[in-house]
């Protein structure tokens, strides 16, 4: 990969994100608004709350900001046939990708950062385990990113963008929300098996440190409980890159 | 020269009668194999179960702009798209300025400019950003680099570069694409089809512009739809149908391979048995008095039909003596390649 070519690449991606007005307000503008709305709110869900306003606030970033983003944008790049004449250059497609998904994961990164301060500033507390909230960032962004690539094959044109990511959007709102409602055993395995659902959790309990059931418990004894919410979302990164490796289209469907 | 194939007495490869490549390979022996940019040898590429290109062989020299011509579907952008490594070829060799143009995709792109028939930019991006983006995305091989506004200059699209991309027309469009192709100054230009759709102005403009590049030496191989533009500006060209090379040379080789034609009334008082036997003649046909020779020789039969003629104070009614133009060619191509059995 040269990094000065996906750097140009990035520079003009963001430019393009800037100009479309429904990219830039799904991009930045909802998850901004929808996030600045929960960081006061964190200690009206009870105890663990703090947990569940960053676990939302994580996720909707990453739906928004990179997987829809990602998706509409390679999907609106593709149409434009900008990718074949991409590919015409020196560009080598890892560097391409890298320069057109890596803004919108930088965007959602900044937002984390900065919603995630914010909340921090509200509850004076910051997270008990910084470690697992930062996997959860981390996993979620490959996720997130490599879930967009991947549904752009089933994305005829930037519009359809907001139908074709929809399964994947509720799927990991629904998470979320279940999350902050119910903690039995089977709720949690099967939260676990959506995409997101190990995100939330890893965000949840590593915000407040606790294990899986809201349990305050040690370092250690979190890191164990985490292991099956680890375990899940790495195996969802790792579908999303194997499904955007074999199946992304680099020319429109004729 | 080359062998005189097929009788025709031209040095143009052309299928023979068995469906063989007929001719030598290359006349000079002092062409070596490294001044060869371009060469490919037995070059098949296959979709699913349909086979586009079916063993074209090509050797572009330096410095040459070689023409592909052929139908819709002859496997013009195959054979380009194989050469410029968007694809592998799945039988053959192919070398590209000495390398394999997938696997040294890498070495091989910044020394090669590539005008695809199809290609677009972001539509939100104005000209002059599109260029900087090209500009910062490539590091260009053979020299130094145009300025944004040269390149644009020369392609009439100075006063258009704070206009964004989807506001130009199709014209416009392409004129930019060859803009960006040719902004490092590459060694090898692949252009395919790349007046498809432009006004005459902007085809001269065009045609301008890839005229001074040969004249810095830069190699160009395209595919065009117009024969006038392969006349304009090839120093030779192929001509391809149904995934072969039917005709290869210059152009001069190219027409020798269709047969030019003289005709002419049977004069009165003499009959078609008392005109004289002309020594290049290919066919003869007499159609209510009028004779259609097919000659291999134009000047050396018309001469002896004229000087029979001048010799006994005859006169030729309605003579026409004319050499095959591309367009002739063209056309016929179709049914030398089926005659050769190679479209089976």
């Amino acid at each position: 990969m040269n990094l000065a070519h996906a750097m140009a690449l990035g520079r003009t991606e963001f430019r393009l994100l800037r100009r479309n007005k429904l990219v830039a307000s799904i991009a930045v503008a909802m998850p901004l608004v929808v996030g600045l709305a929960l960081v006061t709110n964190g200690g009206s869900f009870g105890e663990q709350g703090w947990g569940m306003a960053a676990a939302v606030q994580v996720l909707q970033i990453l739906l928004m900001t990179v997987y829809l983003t990602v998706t509409t944008a390679l999907t609106a790049r593709r149409q434009d046939l900008f990718l074949k004449r991409l590919r015409s250059g020196e560009l080598s497609d890892v560097t391409i990708l890298v320069g057109l998904v890596g803004p919108a994961v930088l965007l959602a990164v900044v937002q984390v950062v900065l919603l995630l301060g914010a909340t921090v500033a509200v509850d004076a507390t910051p997270p008990r385990n910084p470690l697992l909230v930062a996997a959860a960032v981390v996993l979620g962004a490959v996720m997130f990113a490599a879930a967009g690539m991947a549904t752009t094959v089933f994305t005829p044109n930037p519009e359809t963008a907001q139908i074709t990511t929809m399964p994947v959007f509720l799927g990991a709102m629904l998470a979320v929300f279940v999350s902050m409602i119910t903690r039995t055993e089977t709720v949690r395995w099967v939260l676990l098996a959506i995409p997101g659902g190990g995100i939330t959790e890893l965000i949840r309990t590593g915000w407040v440190g606790a294990r899986w059931d809201g349990t305050r418990v040690g370092f250690a004894e979190q890191l164990a409980s985490a292991l099956p919410a680890l375990g899940a979302s790495v195996l969802w990164s790792a579908v999303a890159v194997l499904a955007a490796w074999r199946w992304f289209r680099w020319e429109p469907r004729r | 020269m080359t062998d005189v194939i097929g009788g025709a007495g031209c040095s143009a490869r052309r299928i023979g009668a068995h469906g063989h490549w007929g001719g030598a390979r290359w006349p000079d022996s002092i062409v070596t194999v490294t001044e060869l940019v371009i060469e490919t040898t037995g070059l098949r590429c296959r979709y699913g179960s349909f086979e586009a290109v079916r063993g074209v062989d090509l050797a572009v020299r330096r410095g040459e702009l070689f023409a592909l011509l052929g139908t819709n579907g002859a496997g013009k952008t195959t054979t380009m798209e194989t050469l410029e490594g968007h694809r592998a070829a799945s039988a053959g060799t192919v070398r590209v300025l000495g390398m394999d143009p997938v696997v040294d995709k890498a070495r091989l792109r910044p020394r090669v400019g590539i005008m695809l028939q199809e290609s677009g930019f972001a539509g939100e991006l104005t000209v002059a950003e599109t260029v900087e983006l090209w500009r910062s995305v490539t590091t260009g091989g053979a020299g130094d680099r145009r300025g944004r506004f040269d390149v644009l200059d020369a392609l009439d699209l100075a006063h258009r570069s704070g206009v964004m991309v989807k506001q130009l027309s199709g014209g416009e469009k392409r004129r930019l694409d060859l803009a960006l192709a040719v902004l490092t100054r590459p060694e090898l230009l692949f252009l395919d089809e790349p007046t498809t759709g432009l006004d005459p102005e902007s085809r001269r403009r065009t045609w301008d512009l890839v005229r001074a590049l040969r004249g810095e030496g830069t190699t160009v191989l395209l595919t065009t739809h117009y024969l006038e533009e392969a006349e304009e500006l090839a120093d030779r060209l192929a001509i391809m149908h149904r995934g072969v090379v039917a005709v290869e040379g210059t152009l001069g080789d190219v027409l020798a391979t269709e047969p030019s034609r003289i005709s002419f009334l049977v004069p009165d008082g003499l009959s078609v048995a008392d005109l004289p036997g002309l020594p290049s003649v290919l066919s003869r046909e007499v159609v209510d008095g009028r004779v259609e020779l097919s000659t291999a020789d134009l000047q050396q039969d018309l001469g002896v039909l004229v000087g029979w003629a001048n010799a006994r104070g005859v006169r030729l009614p309605r003579l026409r003596a004319s050499q095959a133009s591309l367009e002739d060619v063209f056309h016929n191509v179709r049914g030398m390649v089926e005659r050769a059995g190679v479209a089976a």
